[in-house]
């Protein structure tokens, strides 16, 4: 999800119809650029080398997200969908949603949750081109969001609480202040009424990452351990 | 039928490892044929000389209240949706209806929906 405003212009964006790296290009009607979908980067043509502006965006389960935003709007294409389409539900099966992970997006750098090592923890304090985050997966929501830990200039560290299963609040280590982890609100405590700061952070496929972020960091493995598309990539001038 | 006869005669082909009168398989002289045809192949352009594109991509998506959408079935409770927030709008796009990419605008900003 980004912004499709770039030095105060608008632009409108179509599918090019191929792929790169597994994942669709599009282009810019207004100049014809064509753009990398995942990194929102322009690869070929006069905007060559520009980037869209990230925005926040979650994949949720509906029934948490209007329990979250009661007025929300819903997409309708003009597509007429089946009752059969319809009723597919993606992410059906503990393993397919495995599959994924949590990009968080700091200073144009990247660095990878994946699912399989978030929803043991529920929580991750970790630090990230110097900023401190808690990468948090939600159960009941099967969303996995991206927080500052940074409140008042004290950072916090967060652990879980959960209730039958679920992850039910944060609480901070510092304070033991109470914590919505998907709002990022504080609900109870000494900090109560605060508010976390979210970080751009999207869910993507496990296995498509390494080709858009040759460079990015995948927590659980250790630096050295880039795919080896990522090394021949580097060597290539 | 005729559908089927361009693979039946390339799968014969690789079967059997026919030469032509270079000594080359014919199997990869057309396997090359085809890619430098994809790679010159020219980018498809619209009537009014636009640039044409794929997949069902909207400019002015229409966007109906969360009532509307549970009522005509568009999203149930366990439906993936990827929502967004800007402002004081929020919207949710579910994840089987909104295809590779949409042209929105929620809370005032021009946004790409896609994941």
């Amino acid at each position: 999800m980004y912004r499709r405003e770039l030095d105060g212009k608008v632009y409108d964006f179509d599918h090019c119809g191929y792929v790169y790296e597994g994942s669709f290009v599009m282009f810019d009607k207004q100049t014809g650029s064509e753009w990398i979908h995942v990194t929102a980067e322009c690869v070929m043509g006069p905007l060559k080398g520009k980037s869209l502006d990230l925005e926040i965006a979650q994949v949720i389960t509906w029934q948490k997200w209007e329990a979250l935003h009661p007025d929300t709007t819903v997409f309708s294409s003009r597509r007429r969908w089946t009752e059969r389409s319809r009723n597919r539900k993606a992410f059906s099966t503990k393993s397919s949603r495995m599959r994924l992970g949590l990009n968080v997006v700091v200073a144009h750098a990247s660095k990878l949750y994946p699912y399989e090592s978030l929803e043991p923890q529920k929580v991750i304090n970790d630090v990230f081109q110097k900023t401190p985050l808690a990468a948090v997966f939600v159960p009941q929501a099967d969303c996995a969001v991206a927080w500052v830990r940074n409140v008042d200039d004290r950072t916090l560290t967060f652990e879980p609480i959960t209730r039958e299963g679920e992850l039910h609040r944060l609480k901070d280590k510092e304070t033991g202040s109470l914590w919505g982890p998907l709002t990022g609100e504080c609900v109870e405590g000494t900090l109560m009424g605060k508010q976390l700061e979210p970080l751009v952070a999207i869910a993507i496929f496990v296995r498509r990452y390494r080709g858009f972020y040759p460079d990015g960091e995948v927590f659980g493995t250790k630096p050295s351990e880039k795919s080896t598309r990522a090394q021949t990539r580097k060597a290539q001038p | 039928m005729k559908f089927a006869t361009i693979p039946v005669l390339l799968l014969g082909l690789i079967l059997t490892g026919v030469k032509d009168a270079r000594g080359q398989d014919v199997y990869q002289e057309y396997a090359r044929w085809w890619k430098q045809r994809q790679e010159k192949k020219p980018i498809a352009m619209n009537k009014d000389g636009s640039r044409k594109g794929y997949f069902g991509v909207q400019f002015k998506p229409k966007s109906i209240s969360a009532a509307e959408a549970e009522e005509s079935g568009l999203v149930q409770g366990p439906t993936f949706v990827l929502g967004v927030s800007i402002g004081k709008q929020s919207r949710a796009y579910p994840l089987y209806a909104i295809g590779e990419l949409q042209n929105d605008t929620v809370g005032g900003v021009p946004i790409a929906a896609s994941w």
